[in-house]
């Protein structure tokens, strides 16, 4: 619907129209919500109306076509849709009819006008046939326009006669009627996203037409380094998410997007903290103690701050540059991608409104271990403590009486209604007359968790003419946790606004700013006030509450149940998570403004030259305070810890750019300078022992612990250039160029070179290449290199001295453990890239394979120092690795009638890891060895050989120096001690293959699509089934295996005996396949009909039901293989699984 | 601002950047000012945590060393603190953190000390002040050194070439890594360092502090380093001298105010203040009898009860640890609720714990250390005499002073041989309990460790004291090699002079 609309309604119309334009827009914007609503309301009303087949007399001299259309309205019930800009060239009206049918009539009427209409329902839509000239109808052709993808009509297609300007557009129904005047002969039909179609019309005066999709991927412009540019121009691999990709996903932080969104990307599941969002790795692990988080780059300037800081309905696109020909330009930082978020801006068009509200429920999105409960419990700590008893001596009666009268002794619970010494029988069952008196309060999961509520509002507003556009936004986010009192709320706001104030220099200015606060679950923290760590660990036996001797509940003088600090519990004594959850404050709170801002100078015909500037300021505040109640605060009587962060981030370049045609030869060459600078200033303040209750501000405690303050600056300075060439489009060729100094380097090694050259070839554009059933294939290869200065510090050179460590009152400095290293330089990646892709039977399948060899040399490394030098490390650059892999996209669409649709997308990536050179022979960190010719992530562990059938005992297979042998039938010599055990090399944490399935099924207005994402091969090591297969700890919960446990000589099974206090090693025994199928999102939608929004003045309207973290499947109930890169998964705040119903509006 | 930043381009300075808390390392030894500082911050390292709540600095070996030992008793296994100390398992696997842990910390210290050393004498600056800091730190390199040489080192035997593998010789911080040398070669070292550091320290001004080793130090180092290497005419010699100028303190200090730096008897040790301490942690989270730590709340510590029953009723000592009465129960709150100043809820009071170590505000879990005490002096030189032969009498005498101020009905000893040396050992668990001497003694004395017989209590009857350190008795270092800690694996693996050939057996 273009231009502002009116309603005709047999009432005066309200105002004009003309009035209207010379308000602001926003007031604009207002009265077009304003009018939906009356619009609405008497359309309820009309259902009075009269029919279709009522006959309709007409007489008129030189009326106006209103007052026509107001009689049509008075004797049919019938509305009129149009705009004034539209009946404005409308001829008076001479008419005289009897009985005519409402169609007659309007055909009537309409004949001599320039003007289309259609009837839906029980409006009449006018609409323009602009500009046509003349009157004279030599001959009308009329038909209807179908798409060749579905054979659905397409409303709005533009026909004109070729050779002059105006024309037609379809009406809804994909009709149109033109004049073809004396003459003329061809029709020219085109259509966004169609190639334009000339057509010689026949003999008839009925031409139907059907239009083929453009091939969309040829035509798409993808943001790259400092620029745009059309994709069908790209050289390297670049993958691209779309604004449309997002909209109707519950999504906090813009990172989850990234998950399964193109092959190549790695995400980790990422905390069910709301607002947290996943780890990102493209193409492998490049480093070994470097960083490896990709580059950041929103609106082109480098972003470090949280991601959660923007609204991701603020995202028109991001590209992930996966190669160096792609990242070359972005160099020093470039090593493990780029990814570049570009935010949305207005258009050059009228106004538009967009609401959109969802409304979720947040709950756990993994399945939880399966744990014993407490009548399984009982019996097998009964059975540990008896073993026990028995190897230390006692015959087997005796320790079976001792046990059943101390089992209670020991786990010091007894929930059941039987006596202590009766609760497990002497033959070693559950006393079958003990149940549990509060089965309730020994749930301490059902009180952890509940169902969290996300809510989020957005409204953004957006337009533009042709020489300025502007865009706003403002968006409310709470989303509350399923772990109590943990949530995340965030307002965020946006406006972006570009002006061409001449014809030669452009600006513009976004603006952006949020402030959040986020309830952190304690998942790093002390361990007894984590409640996934409690949840994970506690026995089902414990009561969180206090209980009377008859098993009611303890209240306290206000009525209120009282904590159980199990003071004499074996485990987690003297504390109680809930009561540390409930008093304690643990909350972040961020405040981020953020400014990007240039003017772009057009001189010479085609030189352009551009400044941008950016300012990023975030400052962050983590408070946490323990209660002097219970728990760790109870030591010190309350404390507090407030750190204040503030980072400030300044980016400012120069880019001249030269752009020109000879011919078919476009060539593109810039050349820039950029300088950026990150500022951070730290302050962290500690005190302990409360003075009042109720302020926790750190001048309400006795004493103070810590007070601290640092700033570290970075900076780097960078000039670059690039060079794009096409011919014909048909080949490509791009080369660039950057040289960039960081201040993390010594003067002498500070600058590093990175450079890229790419080629393309569009084969299918060739004359000799006429393959019917091919539509799109190109080839295109990259070679480049780019590096990392990220090993953690700033300083990387330097050897420093720490300040700030006083010997009782005098004042001292301590030598760092970290030596600094004059000659340190960048760490080199080396990038290849190779790729064909293609389009086959017009574009029903498309997609691309790619080979990439990203090897990685002069490693940043952490070097380890002897122990003995009583030094940790010193910064070098030393060893090498690679990754090499396959990515394979394919995109299909198996299934396509007129009104449904099925899309298929998959995504595959194979990759290998290799270390190729190293600094040592060896080296062992935690579970994982490094050594040459091994990945990054194997893991080294003791070599786990079952459970001895004759003793119970846990096996290991020895190690050379091991005494107390044994020989199993199969001829491994055994141990049973865990410090003699071989290790080995027990497999990867990088899996095979990994990525992601999409389908989209849609069916007229109704679109559903989901989003598995997979990974097949590698192991992890599953901590938390071994802390639940802990083999006689008192009080600590056990997983449904340990009921398998070996009881018998001869029994062959995978669980030991049960004993209490034996070691338990890591080892081999807790890895599993690390394979999964994870569905992630899932979304159906349902698109309210055009005719129907037409009708609301609206343009668009949808409802959604959503789904994130839906479902996944893995080797064992309750655990995770994504968790982590390294394979170690262990308790967490879980993700979150989010369903919700949304609603976005559009006027 | 947009024309600006289009022409701006970077001044020549721009990419030069450092922090703001941290001093470049040749600024430290720019004057003899910002050397002290670096001596300061050596000691800071004795009391600094290093990676986790149970690697408090020099104060967490001195708990791992009586864990090690029989006379310093857990009242319960909740916790898991020191826990692979007392349980005699983790300092046998080279990768466990107990094995890593003294060695990370005395080389560091070390490298500390190392770093002033050679770089001293190139300051301009008065060359008093200079010696004086140059012995110092030599004398902490012989400490560090003699530390690791005990647990990582077969015990030395006098009168035998002492040729079995100890620690690294570290003197140096040109960065070439160093092979285990022998023991006696470490010994050597250790006493070249501390002649030097005596010589150094006696034309040197006194020290400033307690904090700081002074010439009194030195010699106690000395005495220590001799008695382990069985030379008892040199460990009887420096104990003496070592003591000179130091008094031993009241029976009313003892009970009330032992644990603090000015106490008359500290010759040297920590002075934490309130602002020093780790967020989890401290020495007096573990060993307090007042500070209402959870571990000292529920787990209280307890005095094995042989040796309790050794000490004579009179002995002022004997009120350390309560007695089990209703009487004396007065004297043993245990944890302080800080905000009430009464009782922590949920606190275990038990027959044989502790109020020996205390901190002095009970809000706070900082506590000066004691590292090293004159009582500790006259039982070397007591030990060193009676172990000569023949001069019973002399060691009689010498450890007199100490036995009659703890109790005043003291007699002189009229033991003899075996008998007398009994009885100064005893005196020696009873006086240094909980100071981090057990281990080192049974090994020194190659003593079996034995934890049969004790009748002491636990907080959870069901819990049995084989259930606590899983082992009541090992053999003495002679017979097995138990006794000596792992090298650390990553030293193995990162050390180019040493591989897997030269780990302990």
């Amino acid at each position: 619907m273009k231009d502002c609309l009116q309603s005709e309604m047999g009432t005066p119309m309200p105002k004009n129209v003309t009035k209207l334009k010379r308000r602001s827009y926003a007031f604009k914007a207002f009265l077009v919500m304003k009018f939906t609503a009356i619009i609405i309301f008497c359309l309820a009303l009309q259902v009075s109306g009269k029919t279709m087949a009522q006959k309709i007399t007409l007489s008129a001299t030189n009326a106006s076509l209103k007052t026509i259309f107001k009689e049509v309205r008075r004797q049919t019930g019938y509305y009129f849709i149009y705009t004034n800009e539209s009946i404005k060239a409308a001829s008076l009206v001479n008419l005289n009819a009897r009985d005519l049918t409402l169609e007659e009539m309007l055909k009537a009427i309409f004949s001599t006008q320039p003007l289309a209409y259609t009837i839906e329902d029980k409006t009449i839509v006018v609409s323009a046939k602009r500009e046509v000239k003349s009157t004279r109808i030599d001959r009308i052709i009329s038909g209807t326009v179908t798409s060749s993808d579905d054979n659905s009509t397409l409303p709005g297609v533009s026909v004109r006669v070729k050779g002059k300007n105006g024309g037609v557009i379809t009406d809804s129904d994909g009709k149109y009627a033109i004049n073809l005047p004396d003459g003329e002969t061809t029709l020219v039909y085109s259509y966004l996203g169609y190639a334009s179609k000339e057509v010689v019309v026949g003999a008839g005066n009925t031409l139907n037409v059907q239009l083929t999709v453009e091939n969309k991927q040829l035509e798409e412009v993808v943001v790259q380094a400092y620029g745009t540019v059309r994709k069908s121009a790209l050289t390297n691999s670049v993958s691209t998410i779309s604004a449309k990709e997002l909209e109707s996903r519950p999504i906090s932080n813009l990172s989850t997007a990234l998950v399964g969104a193109a092959p190549g990307i790695q995400t980790t599941t990422g905390s069910g903290q709301p607002g947290a969002g996943p780890a990102v790795r493209i193409r492998g692990f490049g480093t070994i103690n470097g960083g490896s988080d990709p580059l950041y780059v929103v609106d082109g300037a480098p972003y470090e701050g949280a991601l959660n800081n923007i609204n991701p309905d603020d995202i028109e696109s991001i590209s992930v540059l996966k190669d160096a020909s792609a990242s070359a330009l972005y160099g020093s930082r470039a090593a493990n991608g780029v990814i570049l978020i570009t935010t949305k801006k207005g258009k050059d068009s009228p106004p538009t409104l967009t609401f959109k509200t969802t409304q979720g429920l947040n709950s756990r999105g993994l399945s939880d271990y399966e744990k014993v409960d407490a009548y399984q419990y009982f019996p097998l700590l009964w059975e540990s403590m008896r073993n026990s008893l028995v190897s230390g001596g006692a015959t087997l009666d005796a320790a079976n009486t001792q046990a059943s009268n101390n089992i209670v002794g020991s786990l010091i619970s007894n929930p059941f209604n039987v006596p202590d010494n009766q609760v497990v029988l002497t033959n070693g069952s559950i006393n079958p007359a003990a149940s549990l008196v509060y089965p309730e309060d020994l749930d301490w999961r059902d009180q952890l968790r509940r169902t969290g509520l996300r809510s989020e509002y957005n409204v953004n507003y957006r337009g533009g003419s042709n020489k300025s556009d502007f865009f706003g936004s403002l968006n409310y986010l709470k989303d509350e946790g399923y772990s109590v009192l943990t949530d995340f709320n965030r307002y965020s706001g946006r406006v972006n606004m570009n002006s061409q104030i001449k014809k030669w220099i452009k600006t513009g200015i976004n603006l952006s700013g949020s402030v959040q606060k986020t309830k952190v679950g304690n998942e790093d923290s002390g361990i007894w006030e984590n409640p996934f760590y409690t949840d994970l660990i506690f026995a089902p036996i414990y009561a969180v509450h206090k209980h009377n001797a008859d098993g009611t509940y303890v209240l306290d003088a206000l009525g209120n149940q009282v904590y159980d600090e199990g003071y004499t519990r074996p485990i987690a004594p003297g504390r109680n998570v809930l009561a540390e959850t409930e008093y304690n404050d643990n909350f972040t709170e961020r405040n981020f403004v953020s400014g990007r801002t240039y003017a772009e100078i057009s001189f010479l015909k085609n030189f352009k030259l551009t400044t941008n500037f950016s300012l990023d300021l975030n400052n962050y505040k983590f408070s946490v305070f323990d209660s002097p109640i219970i728990g760790d605060g109870l030591t010190s009587n309350g404390r507090s810890n407030r750190t204040n962060s503030t980072t400030r981030t300044i980016n400012i370049n120069q880019l001249l750019n030269y752009n020109r045609s000879f011919g078919r030869h476009n060539v593109d060459v810039l050349a820039g300078h950029e300088a950026y600078q990150r500022r951070y200033d730290y302050n962290f303040g500690s005190a302990a022992g409360q003075i009042v209750s109720g302020s926790t501000e750190l001048k309400n405690f006795a004493n103070i612990l810590s007070l601290t303050s640092y700033q570290d600056n970075y900076r780097i300075e960078s000039y670059f250039g690039r060079l794009q060439y096409d011919f014909d489009g048909r080949y490509f060729a791009s080369a660039s160029y950057r040289t960039d100094g960081s201040s993390k380097f010594s003067p002498a090694y500070r600058w590093g070179k990175f450079w890229s050259v790419g080629a393309g070839w569009q084969i299918s554009k060739e004359e000799f290449f006429k393959v019917a059933w091919i539509d799109n294939l190109k080839l295109r290869g990259s070679y480049g290199q780019v590096g990392s200065d990220d090993l953690g510090g700033y300083y990387l050179y330097q050897t420093f001295y720490d300040t700030g460590f006083k010997n009782g009152n005098e004042a001292g400095i301590k030598q760092s453990l970290v030596l600094g290293n004059e000659e340190i330089r960048w760490e080199s990646n080396n990038n290849m890239d190779v790729a064909l892709e293609f389009g086959l039977l017009k574009n029903r399948i498309s997609g691309s394979v790619e080979y990439f060899n990203r090897s990685t040399d002069n490693l940043l490394f952490n070097v380890p120092l002897a122990l003995s030098s009583g030094l940790s490390s010193q910064n070098q650059n030393f060893g090498s690795l690679y990754n090499r892999g396959v990515e394979i996209q394919l995109d299909g669409t198996p299934v396509k009638t007129k009104s449904f649709k099925w899309n298929i997308g998959i995504n595959w990536t194979r990759l290998t890891n290799k270390i190729s050179k190293l600094p040592f022979d060896e080296y062992i960190d935690g579970t994982k060895k490094y050594m040459v010719g091994q990945s990054r992530y194997d893991y080294w562990l003791r070599d786990y050989y079952g459970v001895d059938p004759d003793t119970g005992s846990e096996l290991f297979v020895a190690n050379a120096t091991a005494t107390g042998t044994k020989t199993m039938p199969d001829g491994t010599v055994v141990t049973t001690s865990g410090s003699s055990a071989q290790y080995h090399y027990a497999g990867s944490a990088i899996p095979d293959f990994y990525g992601s399935i999409n389908n989209t099924f849609t069916y007229k207005n109704f679109a559903l699509d989901f989003r598995f994402i997979y990974q097949v091969g590698g192991v992890s090591f599953d901590n938390d089934y071994q802390t639940l297969m802990y083999n006689g700890t008192y009080g600590r919960a056990l997983h449904v295996d340990a009921l398998d446990r070996w009881q018998t000589p001869g029994q062959i099974t995978d669980v030991p005996k049960r004993t209490i206090g034996a070691t338990m090693y890591d080892s081999d025994r807790w890895l599993v396949d690390a394979s999964y199928l994870y569905l992630r999102a899932a979304n159906f939608s349902y698109s309210l009909p055009k005719k129907f929004t037409r009708k609301l003045t609206i343009s668009n309207a949808r409802v959604f039901l959503t789904g994130e973290n839906l479902f996944m499947k893995s080797y064992r109930k309750g655990f995770d293989p994504s968790q982590a890169y390294n394979g170690n998964s262990s308790y967490t705040y879980a993700p979150t699984r989010i369903i919700s119903l949304g609603l976005n509006v559009t006027l | 601002m947009l024309i600006v930043a289009l022409f701006t381009s970077c001044k020549k300075d721009f990419l030069e950047t450092f922090p703001t808390d941290q001093v470049a390392q040749t600024t430290a030894f720019e004057s003899v000012a910002n050397a002290k500082l670096a001596v300061n911050g050596m000691y800071r390292l004795m009391y600094l945590q290093i990676s986790n709540q149970s690697q408090d600095g020099h104060g967490a070996m001195m708990l791992n060393m009586d864990a090690m030992g029989e006379d310093f008793v857990w009242s319960g296994n909740t916790y898991s603190y020191f826990k692979p100390a007392l349980r005699w398992v983790d300092h046998r696997s080279a990768s466990s953190s107990l094995a890593a842990y003294p060695y990370l910390l005395y080389y560091r210290i070390n490298s500390n000390a190392n770093m002033i050393i050679e770089n001293i004498d190139n300051i301009n600056g008065a060359s008093a002040d200079k010696d004086a800091i140059k012995g110092e730190c030599l004398a902490v390199r012989a400490w560090c050194h003699f530390n690791l040489v005990q647990l990582y080192g077969k015990r030395y035997e006098a009168g035998k070439q002492n040729t079995q593998p100890g620690i690294p010789i570290a003197i140096s911080n040109d960065g070439v890594d160093q092979p285990r040398a022998t023991v006696e070669a470490v010994y050597a070292q250790i006493n070249k360092d501390l002649d030097e550091a005596i010589s150094l320290l006696g034309a040197a001004p006194a020290a400033s502090a307690k904090t700081h080793v002074n010439l009194n130090v030195a010699k106690g180092f000395k005495a220590r380093v001799a008695l382990t290497m069985q030379d008892w005419a040199n460990a009887a010699k420096f104990a003496k001298e070592a003591r000179t100028g130091f008094s031993l303190m009241t029976n009313a200090d003892y009970l009330g105010g032992f644990t603090v730096i000015s106490n008359p008897e500290w010759m040297w040790g920590a002075n934490q203040l309130a602002d020093q301490v780790p967020t989890y942690g401290s020495f007096y989270s573990y060993v307090s009898g007042n500070f209402n730590s959870s571990w000292n709340r529920l787990e209280p510590k307890m005095i094995n009860s042989l040796l309790y029953a050794k000490i004579a009723n009179t002995d002022i000592r004997k009120k350390l640890w309560w007695d089990g009465t209703t009487a004396d129960k007065v004297n043993f709150p245990g944890a302080i609720d800080a905000a009430k100043g009464t009782a922590a809820s949920g606190v275990k009071v038990i027959k044989y714990m502790h109020r020996k170590f205390k901190v002095q505000d009970v809000n706070s879990r900082a506590g000066d250390i004691p590292f090293m005490r004159v009582a500790e002096m006259y039982l070397i030189e007591a030990e060193a005499l009676a172990r000569t032969g023949g001069q019973d009498a002399a060691a009689a005498a010498a450890l007199y002073p100490l036995a009659v101020n703890r109790n005043p009905n003291y007699v002189l000893s009229t033991k003899t041989g075996a008998a007398l040396i009994d009885e100064i050992m005893v005196q020696r668990r009873i006086e240094l309990w909980g100071e981090g001497f057990r281990f080192y003694d049974l090994k020194r004395t190659d003593t079996d460790l034995d934890r049969n017989g004790m009748d002491n209590p636990r907080v959870s009857t069901s819990v049995t004291y084989t259930d606590i350190a899983y082992t009541l008795f090992k053999a003495r270092a002679s017979q097995n090699n138990l006794w000596e800690y792992k090298i650390p694996q990553d030293e193995i693996d990162i050390n180019k002079a040493m591989g897997p050939e030269d780990q302990n057996p």
